[in-house]
């Protein structure tokens, strides 16, 4: 009679040295990026908020599967108030072909204002694009998302949707620049959006 | 002015033809002269024919003839120093001339072989064009010697006279072949240029060295001496190329367009009441003129650097491939040698 004990072991070696065989097979890539951001937004407060969110994003490609997270966090204007806006989320997408992926992550979205703090969490599925303009150094790429699964205290949220349009130049020696227009929209119940929008210069390593 | 000047040059143009035909007129009357007995008028339109401002225009063969009618005459005259001097202009120009007995009577021939015999000279014969390999095979040089006793020293110089290989000396006898190998002093074949043949009579004290010089022009090529020689370029076949085809271009401008129609219209379509203050079309004109730069890159073909490298390291190799296969044959060396006309200096 083997103890369970032994057998979990046995069972984490086993899972382990699966793991490690197969991170042995399959390519493993890291890739990191910085960027900033010129936000515009519509409907948090009554005026329209600007101002600059920076942040970064690291993920790690498995073969066709691509892990990621990203923040950023930049403090906005509307003329009486500075809302802090942070945001985060995570994503797991999946190459179909070269020029397509798609993919599944959770999103959350925070507007810090003086007397409270509005929260938007959803959960996104995405389908992204890509084409080379002139050979493969310089590629566009179009991402769209929509939210399946939304959470808003205090609000009734009912979808959020959205999308990205970049131009990117791959330098042959692995780093790379974009530039990128992003947009969003919140709708909540009734007649109220929240409308993100950003101008986005980023550079970054590896895919 | 300009009128003296048209009036110069065609007098100038004109001069030698003149020349050429006046003095075969005087041979024609000196022969003339000479068959009509009329011996001093003969020599003197001869020696008139022979004249440097007349001569210039008769031909080796005219200027023998003249010689020989010239000599005649003075034998008859009884100047047989002066038909001996004719003589040995003669057998200078022509080694292997011999006065036709039919023509002159016995005297004259007898003398001039006298002559002949005691002027050491020797002609020199070459084929126009020879091709032969260094060391193996040779250039053939025949020889012509004025008498069984002539003696020549035969010598390959370049242009400017120093001396590349000697080629024979000694004896020519009545005749004689003698064969240079294409190579110089030091035993390896000459380099391609300008050279020359100097056949040196070696004569008596009283007559001294007489030179003929033949200019030879060599070109080389080098051969493998059982295979073909190994190119040092690489066949196109081989050869990635180097420069894409110049393609349509329009996926390109396709994709461009529709990213900046994209970038322009689908964040107001998604988002229609939100305000990003146009800046999407930074975005969008990025794209559009990015997809333009693609279709006219496109359109032109654009050089392909891994190609690029990939062919000049097979080139390199090729060459070096080439030089060591060379270095290994250079003994096979085709020489072809074109022989100009002999001259007297």
């Amino acid at each position: 009679m083997i103890p369970r004990a032994a057998r979990v072991l046995q069972a984490l070696l086993f899972v382990a040295s699966v793991g490690a065989s197969l991170a042995a097979q399959i390519p493993v890539q890291l890739g990191f990026q910085l960027d900033g951001t010129g936000t515009r937004v519509r409907g948090v407060s009554t005026n329209l908020a600007t101002g600059t969110v920076v942040g970064g994003r690291g993920g790690v490609t498995l073969g066709p599967v691509r892990l990621s997270l990203f923040y950023r966090e930049g403090r906005l204007h509307d003329g009486s108030t500075q809302p802090l806006m942070v945001e985060g989320g995570g994503a797991a997408d999946v190459q179909l072909t070269p020029w397509v992926a798609v993919g599944l992550g959770p999103e959350a979205r925070a507007y810090k204002l003086d007397s409270a703090t509005l929260r938007r969490v959803w959960l996104a599925g995405r389908i992204g694009v890509a084409a080379p303009l002139i050979g493969t150094s310089v590629r566009t790429d179009l991402r769209l998302w929509r939210s399946v699964v939304t959470s808003a205290a205090g609000a009734d949220l009912t979808r959020v949707a959205g999308g990205e349009v970049g131009i990117a130049y791959w330098a042959p020696a692995g780093w790379w620049i974009r530039l990128a227009t992003t947009f969003d929209d919140a709708a909540f119940a009734g007649p109220r959006h929240e409308r993100f929008y950003g101008l986005s210069l980023g550079a970054g390593i590896g895919p | 002015m300009k009128r003296r000047i048209v009036v110069l040059a065609l007098a100038l143009a004109c001069a030698a033809p003149l020349n050429g035909q006046q003095a075969l007129q005087l041979l024609a009357r000196g022969v003339q002269a000479y068959q009509h007995l009329d011996l001093d008028q003969a020599v003197s339109l001869l020696r008139a024919s022979l004249a440097p401002t007349a001569g210039t225009g008769l031909l080796v063969g005219d200027q023998v003839r003249a010689l020989t009618y010239l000599g005649a005459a003075e034998l008859f005259r009884t100047h047989t120093d002066s038909a001996r001097a004719a003589f040995r202009r003669i057998v200078a120009l022509d080694p292997e001339y011999q006065p036709d007995q039919t023509v002159f009577p016995p005297q004259v021939t007898e003398l001039f072989a006298l002559v002949r015999r005691a002027t050491p000279a020797v002609a020199v014969r070459i084929a126009p064009v020879t091709t032969f390999k260094a060391r193996a095979e040779s250039l053939h040089v025949y020889l012509v010697g004025s008498d069984s006793a002539t003696r020549a020293r035969v010598r390959v110089e370049r242009e400017d006279g120093v001396l590349v290989r000697e080629v024979y000396g000694g004896v020519v006898g009545d005749s004689l072949t003698v064969g240079w190998d294409g190579q110089s002093a030091g035993g390896t074949p000459v380099a391609a240029g300008r050279y020359r043949l100097t056949v040196t009579t070696i004569g008596s004290a009283s007559n001294g060295d007489r030179v003929t010089r033949v200019p030879l022009i060599v070109e080389r090529q080098a051969q493998a001496a059982s295979a073909p020689a190994a190119p040092a370029t690489p066949p196109d076949s081989l050869l990635l190329p180097e420069r894409s085809a110049g393609g349509s271009g329009w996926p390109s401008l396709a994709v461009g367009a529709g990213g900046a129609l994209v970038a322009a219209a689908l964040p107001a379509a998604i988002n229609p009441g939100g305000d990003d203050g146009q800046r999407r079309f930074v975005v969008s004109v990025a794209i559009g003129t990015a997809g333009l730069l693609g279709f006219l890159w496109q359109r032109r073909g654009h050089a392909l650097p891994d190609n690029i490298r990939a062919n000049a390291a097979l080139r390199q190799q090729w060459a070096r491939r080439a030089g060591a296969r060379s270095t290994t044959t250079s003994g096979d060396v085709t020489l072809t040698v074109r022989a100009g006309s002999a001259s007297n200096p």
